[in-house]
C-alpha cells in the first residue's frame, strides 16, 4: 500500500499486460508504436496534400482571376487613351485603320474579360465582402460607364472612317477636332474611371494572390507539424509502453529472482515464488517452485533416510552389544558350567558319602554304648572319644562339601543367565513378587524379623521387553541383601528401630527406573566400591556367595542394556537403583 | 508285597554302587531292596536281555549323562522293549529340555542330583505299590 498515486493508473493497464506473453507484449507495443508513427505521418500527408491541393486551386483560380483582371485594365487603360495615338496616325491611313482595328479588338478582349470575370465571379465563396463589393462597382460601371464610352468611340471612330483625312485638309481637320475634343470631352472619361476600378480589383486580388501564397506555405506547415506530432506521441507512448513493459516483465523476474536467492543462500524451502502473471516469467516462477518442491522432498526423504539409518545403526549397536554381552555370558557360561559340573558329581560323592560316614559312626557308637558293660573302661573312654572327633570331622567334610555345593549351585545359575526366555513384563508385578519372595523367606528365617513396607508403584508403566526369570533374580537378590542388611541393624538397636523397605518405579522416556532402599547398616565407601565384584560378600562365611550382586549387575547391565547403581550412607541407608530400557533390542 | 524291590542302576561312576549300597544299607539288610549296577547303558541293555534278570527287574534308576549312549537313549530303548518297566531319570543338569524329552520318552520320575535318597526311597516305594 505504499506505492505512488502515479503507480495506481497503471494496474489495469498493467493487469492487461500481465495476462500477455511476453513476446505478444513486446509485438503488441511495436505495433501500436510503429503503426501510431505510420497512421501520424500518412494522416499528416494526407491531410498537408490535400489542403496543398486546396491552396493551390484557390491560387491558380485567383491567379487566373487576378490575369483577367489586369489585362482587363490594361486594355481599358489602353482603349481609353487612343486618340492620342490616333491623331498621329491621321495622316497615314493604314496606320490608322490599323489602329483603329487593334482599338476594336481591344475593347472585344475587354468585353470576353468581363464576361470570364462575371463567370468567375458568379462563384462567390471563400470571397472576402470587399472584393465582392470592388467586383459589384467593376460590374456596374462596365455595364454603365464602359459601355456608354466603347458605343461614344465606336460613334466617334465611324465619323473619323467616313472621313478622308489623309486627303483633305478639311476632313483631317475635323478628325482632329474630334479626337482633341474626344480628349478633353466628359463623355470619352468613362474608360479611364473603369480602369481605375478595375484598377482596384486588381489590388485586391493582389492581396487575395498573396494570401494563398502564405494559405499554401500554411499547408506545407500544417504538414511538417502532423508528421512532428505523431512522431512525438509516438516516441511518448513508445517511452510509456516500454517503462510499463519492462516494469511488468522485470518486476515479477526480479520476485522470482528473491525467492530463488532466499532458496538457495538461506536453505528456506517453505517459500514459493508469487505468480502474479500469466507469462513466461510465470512458467519461470512455476518451474522455480516445482524446483523448490522437488528439493524439498528430496531433502525429506534423505532426513529421513538418514533418521532410518541412525535407528538402524543405533539398533545395530545394541543389539551388537547385547550379542556380543550374550556370547561373553554364554562362553563364559558353559565354561563355568562345564567346570561346575565337573565339580559336581565328585562333590556329590563327598556329600554323600560324608552323610553314610556320620551314620556309619552314629551306628558304630550306638553298637559300642550297648557293648560298654563288657569292654575295658579306658578302651570305652578312648573308643568313644575317637569316635566323637571322627563324627566332627567327618561332619566337617559333609559342612564345607554341602557349602561347595551352594557355591557351585549359585556358578550354575551364573551361568545360566541370558539363555532364559524373553518377553513383554509388567515389572511392576516382578518387583512385588520378587520382594515379597524376599520378605517371606527371611521371615522364615528370622522368625522375629518384621519389615515396613513404602510402596509407590508408577501404575502407568508399560509392559517392557525383558527376562523375567533373571530379572526376579535381581530383585530378589536386592531384597534379600535389604532384608539381611534391615536384620542386621534390627539386631544391633533393638525395639526402637523400624525397619522400612523403600519401593519406588518410575517411567521416564524409554526407560523405568527401579528405586529398593532399605533402612538397613548400609555400606562403607569401600563396600560399597566392591559390591558388584564376584565372590565378594560382607555375609559370615558360608552364608554369602558373593555372586548374588555380581550376577544381578550381568544381568541388569549387560543382558538388559540397563544401568545398576547403589547409593548408600554407613549405618543409615542403601539405595539400590536399576534403570531398564523398555525395549533393549530385539 | 513281601518280595525284594530289584533296582538297576545305570551310572558310569563306580563308586554310586558303594553309595547306593550305603544309603539303602538297611532296606538291604532287611531284604526290603535289591541292587543291580551297570557303568553303562550297553551293559544295562546286556544284562537286561536275559529273560531271567529282566523278570527280576522291578525298576531302572538311570543316569543321563553318560559316555557313549545316555541316559535318554537308553530310556527311549528300554521303553520301546519293555514297556511295562518303570525307568527314574537321575541328572545334574536338570534343564527342562532333556526333563521333558525324559517324560516324552516315558520316564517315570526325574530326579536332580544332589540325590535327596529320603526322598528317593518314598518315590521308589510309592512307584512300586501303585
Amino acid at each position: 500500500m505504499s506505492d505512488t498515486p502515479s503507480s495506481n493508473s497503471t494496474p489495469s493497464a498493467s493487469s492487461f499486460l500481465t495476462r500477455l506473453k511476453v513476446g505478444h507484449r513486446l509485438s503488441l507495443s511495436f505495433a501500436t508504436v510503429l503503426s501510431i508513427s505510420v497512421i501520424g505521418a500518412i494522416t499528416g500527408m494526407v491531410i498537408g496534400d490535400r489542403y496543398e491541393y486546396q491552396s493551390r486551386q484557390a491560387l491558380e483560380r485567383t491567379l487566373a482571376e487576378r490575369e483577367v483582371v489586369f489585362n482587363a485594365k490594361a486594355r481599358t487603360h489602353h482603349a481609353s487613351i487612343f486618340q492620342r495615338d490616333m491623331v498621329y496616325l491621321l495622316n497615314d491611313p493604314t496606320a490608322l485603320s490599323q489602329s483603329i482595328e487593334k482599338y476594336r479588338k481591344a475593347t472585344a478582349l475587354v468585353s470576353s474579360d468581363f464576361a470570364s470575370l462575371k463567370s468567375a465571379y458568379s462563384d462567390t465563396t471563400a470571397r472576402s465582402p470587399e472584393e465582392l463589393e470592388a467586383y459589384a462597382k467593376v460590374e456596374r460601371e462596365y455595364e454603365s460607364v464602359a459601355q456608354s464610352y466603347f458605343r461614344n468611340v465606336e460613334v466617334l471612330l465611324t465619323k473619323i472612317e467616313a472621313l478622308d483625312a489623309a486627303g483633305s485638309e478639311a476632313d483631317l481637320a475635323t478628325a482632329q477636332t474630334l479626337l482633341l475634343e474626344a480628349g478633353t470631352d466628359p463623355s470619352f472619361m468613362g474608360g479611364h474611371m473603369f480602369a481605375n476600378t478595375l484598377q482596384e480589383l486588381a489590388t485586391i486580388t493582389d492581396a487575395e494572390t498573396a494570401k494563398e501564397v502564405n494559405a499554401l506555405a500554411a499547408t506545407a506547415r500544417l504538414r511538417r507539424s502532423i508528421i512532428f506530432l505523431s512522431l512525438t506521441i509516438s516516441i511518448a507512448i513508445a517511452s510509456v509502453l516500454v517503462y510499463v513493459i519492462s516494469r511488468s516483465i522485470v518486476r515479477p523476474l526480479r520476485v522470482v529472482g528473491e525467492v530463488a536467492q532466499q532458496v538457495t543462500q538461506e536453505g528456506r524451502f517453505d517459500l514459493q515464488a508469487p505468480i502474479t502473471t500469466q507469462d513466461e516469467v510465470a512458467s519461470v516462477a512455476s518451474s522455480l517452485n516445482k524446483l523448490i518442491e522437488k528439493v524439498r522432498s528430496l531433502l525429506s526423504e534423505k532426513e529421513l533416510r538418514a533418521q532410518e539409518l541412525e535407528t538402524t545403526n543405533t539398533e545395530l549397536v545394541s543389539t551388537q552389544k547385547k550379542m556380543i554381552a550374550q556370547e561373553k555370558l554364554a562362553s563364559l557360561g558353559s565354561l563355568t558350567a562345564g567346570i561346575a559340573h565337573e565339580i559336581k558329581n565328585p562333590l556329590n560323592f563327598v556329600n554323600n558319602f560324608a552323610e553314610i560316614a556320620v551314620e556309619l559312626v552314629d551306628d558304630l557308637t550306638d553298637d559300642i554304648e550297648d557293648q560298654k558293660e563288657q569292654l575295658d573302661v579306658e578302651f570305652y573312654g578312648d573308643t568313644i572319644e575317637v569316635l566323637d572327633s571322627l563324627k566332627t570331622l567327618v561332619g566337617k567334610i559333609d559342612h564345607h562339601g554341602k557349602r561347595a555345593d551352594g557355591i557351585v549351585a549359585n556358578m550354575l545359575q551364573h551361568s545360566r543367565s541370558g539363555e532364559s526366555e524373553w518377553k513383554e513384563i509388567n515389572i511392576n508385578e516382578l518387583v512385588k513378587e520378587s520382594i515379597n519372595l524376599a520378605y517371606h523367606g527371611m521371615r522364615a528365617k528370622q522368625s522375629d524379623f518384621n519389615l515396613e513396607f513404602d510402596n509407590d508403584y508408577d501404575d502407568s508403566i508399560e509392559a517392557i521387553e525383558a527376562s523375567p526369570q533373571d530379572l526376579s533374580r535381581v530383585f530378589l537378590n536386592i531384597a534379600s541383601n535389604a532384608c539381611y542388611a534391615i536384620y542386621q541393624r534390627q539386631l544391633g538397636e533393638g525395639d526402637d528401630f523400624k525397619p522400612l523397605l523403600k519401593v519406588r518405579t518410575r517411567q521416564q522416556d524409554d526407560q523405568v527406573t527401579i528405586y529398593i532402599r532399605d533402612n538397613g547398616h548400609g555400606m562403607t565407601p569401600e563396600v560399597k566400591a566392591k559390591v558388584f565384584d564376584q565372590f565378594f560378600t560382607t555375609k559370615p562365611t558360608g552364608e554369602g556367595t558373593g555372586l548374588g550382586l555380581s550376577l544381578s549387575y550381568n544381568i541388569v547391565v549387560e543382558q538388559h542394556q540397563g544401568t545398576m547403581n547403589v547409593e548408600s550412607e554407613s549405618g543409615i541407608y542403601t539405595d539400590f537403583i536399576v534403570t531398564l530400557p523398555k525395549s533393549s533390542a530385539k | 508285597m513281601n518280595e525284594a524291590i530289584y533296582i538297576l542302576v545305570v551310572d558310569d561312576e563306580p563308586d554310586a554302587e558303594l553309595m547306593f549300597r550305603h544309603k539303602f544299607r538297611k532296606e538291604i539288610k532287611s531284604k526290603k531292596v535289591d541292587f543291580q549296577f551297570a557303568l553303562s547303558a550297553s551293559e544295562a541293555l546286556n544284562y537286561l536281555e536275559l529273560p531271567a534278570h529282566r523278570t527280576e527287574a522291578t525298576l531302572i534308576l538311570s543316569d543321563i549323562n553318560m559316555p557313549g549312549m545316555n541316559g535318554l537313549e537308553l530310556l527311549k530303548v528300554i521303553k520301546q522293549k519293555y514297556t511295562e518297566l518303570p525307568v527314574l531319570m537321575v541328572t545334574a543338569y536338570g534343564d527342562d529340555a532333556s526333563q521333558q524329552t525324559a517324560k516324552d520318552y516315558g520316564a517315570s520320575g526325574f530326579i536332580n542330583k544332589p540325590v535327596d535318597f529320603t526322598q528317593l526311597k518314598k518315590d521308589i516305594f510309592s512307584l512300586v505299590e501303585s
